[in-house]
């Protein structure tokens, strides 16, 4: 009982914590609601007073940047500091909701093959190049050049096939083949501009000293210390002119400079924001957050991440093969606890297997806990008295912890599982890069988080789930092959028109759903603590950092 | 006079272990850890009767509580019993130092009579080893071991008995260089003894005290470390209620629940400064060079 009305007011805490972040609007099209910020606010600050453009923020981070180099990142924190400097022809707001950036509109046809972009006029890159259909097309043509061998390359490379300047502030690109997805890629990190300045002097100075049309400019970076960015006063997402009457930002908004500390103990991190050493940190230690939000002076605060854990299972390998076994399992594992136990009330119990922000979300209900039905499931397939498998994990704290909780929760079910946690890289050797096929790959269970930070369920689906992705391609380390989810997926990717892609969407979640191939157990919360004098600092649902309107009241 | 004489004589009729039962008993530190040994020995046996909860046995309603009547020790982050846990654990880090550390003796002492009563060539070799793996600190040297051999509890075993093998091998040897040369081993060997022999009955008795001493400040180091490689997660697995991986795992929860981490602590505290002192109380009393 008493667990009971635990979970219960876990699940309305977290509740009200949701609420508030308005992720209904679901439109591919350009909504430019960036100044509406749900953060809780702790000060007001009157239009005008903000105090942040001479204040230098310390933020510290949990680990080090890589690149600057937008196509040779895929860690979230060297894409976030891009994202400051650098704009994409399209972004995310802060629901990731994806909006016009350097792109004013655009156009494609019915195959989603051929796409017009219309850019935005009066931008500068801040070495004072011009921001026009020339300098668009050197950064289309950077993304499809696959000689290049950055990590990113292969993002774009094989799917674009020309781009043409129409006039100075129009291009059409064409594609080899239809790709729904394509403006949801364009939002992507790794597609900001770079400044053709910068292209033309090759990849080695876009990761040193990289230019765009940011809202900060860089200043220097030395690995292990700092990297330190300058506010771009002449951005134009201040000018209100140039964002057609709706700026990106309040005039007053940004700070003077942005220093980022990478320190990869989290205690330390704690300390510094308790201290005043840092103003901001993420994400918060889910152990720390309670204790955070104690503190008189630091402002700590979640939100909803399309980061979604999963339990997979693999289905070529008996006992997963059969889909009541599958079932069972979900039914056997209580997400409530999993949300209240392993993520200390920090998430939500996942209903589908993308986040709730992701694009074509769809919602089913969660596999209610019930240990019942999960051993009359197993009893139907034929194991009565379960079995024994086992369940490999990158050996984290986090994981570790995961992993007990679901050795726990299918105990209760007659199935015990042995656990085998190791350090990343090997695991990867052994699940993620393994060459045999799905009933003679060494994997029986395995969890992952996932998120896709094109803010599309493309990406959110397709790598998990889709024949194509089993390794070593990608991470259907499920092996579920589902040709109905295959063609689905590939109806959606062949069409621009989102009515079209969110039915699609939506029958794959639903097959999903009732295939159980993996166990969706939550959906994580973004965490940040900040000095409690700035507001609208937080997350983007996928993990990155949103500081775009940040304003600074006086002490 | 005479009487007093007579007294004195019936006195001194003293085996070596009657004299040692004599000095030991003065060294009350000693004492009181050989006592919270004993009761550690005992404990690891009838840990698992009774103990209140079942080491395994969670409660997702009573997560990290704090110390009460119904848990003594708090609770952990699945919400089992700590206390529970912690007196469990008592068998595994005991048995891993004693495992550990009787191997690293055994091989430690084996080396150490070959080389030196041998000499030559092979004491060259068996020393030189041994300097190579002083070389590196303990610790380094078993996470080295375990990283070669894989994580797990067994492994851990031999890690630590390979790193405790020099220092016996060391002290077995200086002891028997010594004795090499007394008179009653020349006498053995005159009468045409086997090597065998000379080693093992003459040469090994002398010196079994050092060994002891070193046998007993070595467990408490081997707990110690291997605590520390659970720790690192290079030993026990989770959900094993090893010390060093309950303190791991309190680590986390630190900054609120510090009990997790303070109990498992005090445990893995109190059984190598007890094995600490024992041995040096073991010291004071077999070593002959030491006055009263």
């Amino acid at each position: 009982m008493k667990k009971r009305i635990l979970a219960c007011m876990l699940v309305l805490m977290m509740g009200a914590a949701t609420i508030g972040c308005g992720s209904g609007d679901k439109k591919t099209e350009d909504t430019q609601n960036t100044t509406d910020t749900t953060t809780t606010k702790t000060v007001e600050i009157a239009a005008g007073e903000s105090v942040s453009q001479d204040h230098d923020l310390v933020a510290s981070v949990s680990v080090d940047f890589t690149t600057l180099d937008p196509l040779d990142t895929n860690d979230t924190l060297s894409g976030d500091v891009q994202r400051l400097m650098m704009d994409g022809l399209f972004g995310f707001d802060e629901d990731m909701n994806v909006v016009n950036m350097l792109a004013k509109d655009y156009e494609a046809n019915d195959e989603a093959t051929e796409f017009t972009f219309y850019l935005r006029e009066g931008v500068t890159f801040s070495d004072g190049t011009p921001w026009n259909a020339e300098a668009a097309k050197a950064n289309f043509d950077r993304w499809a050049d696959k000689s290049l061998g950055l990590r990113r390359t292969t993002f774009l490379s094989n799917v674009l096939d020309k781009t043409e300047i129409v006039d100075e502030y129009t291009i059409k690109v064409t594609l080899v083949k239809p790709f729904g997805a394509f403006v949801n890629n364009l939002a992507h990190p790794c597609t900001v501009c770079v400044s053709p300045a910068v292209i033309a002097k090759g990849s080695e100075e876009a990761a040193a000293h990289p230019a765009g049309t940011g809202q900060y400019k860089f200043v220097e970076w030395v690995a292990g210390e700092h990297l330190t960015l300058e506010l771009n006063k002449d951005w134009w997402g201040y000018d209100e002119e140039i964002c057609d009457g709706k700026p990106l930002a309040e005039s007053d908004a940004g700070f003077k400079t942005i220093t980022f500390k990478p320190v990869a103990e989290s205690a330390t991190r704690v300390a510094m924001i308790q201290s005043g050493d840092a103003d901001l940190i993420w994400p918060v230690p889910s152990e720390n957050f309670e204790a955070l939000s104690k503190d008189a002076n630091v402002v700590a605060e979640s939100d909803e991440s399309i980061v979604v854990r999963y339990l997979f299972m693999n289905n070529q390998k008996a006992p997963f093969n059969d889909v009541r076994v599958r079932q069972a399992i979900n039914y056997a594992i209580d997400k409530d606890a999993y949300c209240a136990v392993v993520k200390n009330g920090l998430a939500t119990p996942a209903d589908s297997i993308i986040g709730t922000n992701v694009q074509f979300h769809k919602a089913n209900d969660v596999y209610k806990y019930d240990v019942e039905k999960a051993k009359e499931l197993l009893a139907e397939a034929g194991y009565p008295d379960g079995f024994t498998t086992t369940l490999m994990f990158a050996s984290t704290t986090a994981n570790q912890k995961q992993a007990e909780f679901i050795k726990q929760q299918l105990e209760q079910v007659g199935i015990t599982v042995e656990l085998d946690g190791m350090e990343n890289a090997i695991l990867q050797d052994k699940v993620s890069k393994c060459t045999e096929e799905g009933a003679n790959a060494e994997v029986n269970m395995y969890t992952i988080g996932w998120s896709p930070s094109t803010g599309d369920a493309d990406w959110g689906i397709r790598p998990l789930v889709a024949i194509e992705s089993e390794p070593p391609m990608s991470y259907n380390i499920c092996y579920y092959e589902n040709e109905k989810v295959d063609e689905l997926l590939y109806d959606a990717l062949g069409t621009a028109d989102p009515d079209k892609r969110s039915e699609c969407y939506a029958e794959i979640q639903d097959i999903i759903w009732e295939e159980s191939p993996l166990v969706c157990l939550a959906f994580d919360s973004n965490t940040w603590a900040n000095n409690k004098n700035i507001i609208n600092v937080g997350n983007m649902p996928d993990g990155g950092l949103w500081i775009r309107n940040a304003r600074m009241a006086a002490e | 006079m005479a009487k007093e004489v007579v007294k004195t004589e019936k006195d001194d009729i003293k085996t070596p272990f009657k004299e040692f039962v004599r000095k030991f008993k003065k060294q009350k530190t000693a004492l009181v850890a050989l006592v919270f040994i004993l009761f550690l020995v005992v404990l690891s046996f009838i840990s698992y009767k009774i103990a209140p909860y079942g080491i395994n046995e969670y409660d997702y309603s009573a997560i990290m509580q704090g110390p009460s009547s119904a848990h003594w020790f708090g609770t952990d982050e699945f919400g089992r019993d700590l206390f529970s846990r912690v007196i469990c654990g008592t068998r595994i880090s005991l048995a891993v130092g004693l495992f550990s550390v009787t191997i690293g003796a055994i091989c430690g002492t084996l080396l150490g009579l070959i080389g030196g009563y041998y000499g030559g060539f092979l004491d060259s070799l068996i020393m030189r080893i041994c300097d190579v793996l002083f070389a590196f600190p303990g610790i380094i040297l078993a996470i080295a071991i375990v990283a070669i051999l894989g994580s797990g509890l067994g492994n851990v075993v031999i890690a630590v008995a390979v790193f405790s093998t020099p220092t016996f091998a060391r002290l077995v040897r200086s002891a028997t260089l010594s004795l090499k040369g007394s008179v009653f081993v020349q006498a053995a060997k005159s009468l045409g003894a086997s090597d065998a022999r000379i080693l093992f009955q003459h040469i090994l008795p002398g010196a079994i005290p050092n060994i002891i001493v070193q046998y007993t400040m070595s467990i408490g180091n081997s707990i110690l470390t291997a605590s520390s490689l659970s720790f690192l997660g290079m030993g026990a697995q989770p959900p094993t209620p090893e010390w060093g991986l309950l303190l791991s795992n309190g680590r986390n929860y630190m900054m609120q629940s510090m009990h997790i981490t303070l109990f498992p602590g005090l445990a893995i505290f109190l059984t190598v400064l007890a094995f600490n002192l024992l041995g040096d109380g073991l010291r004071d009393a077999l070593d002959p060079k030491l006055s009263e």
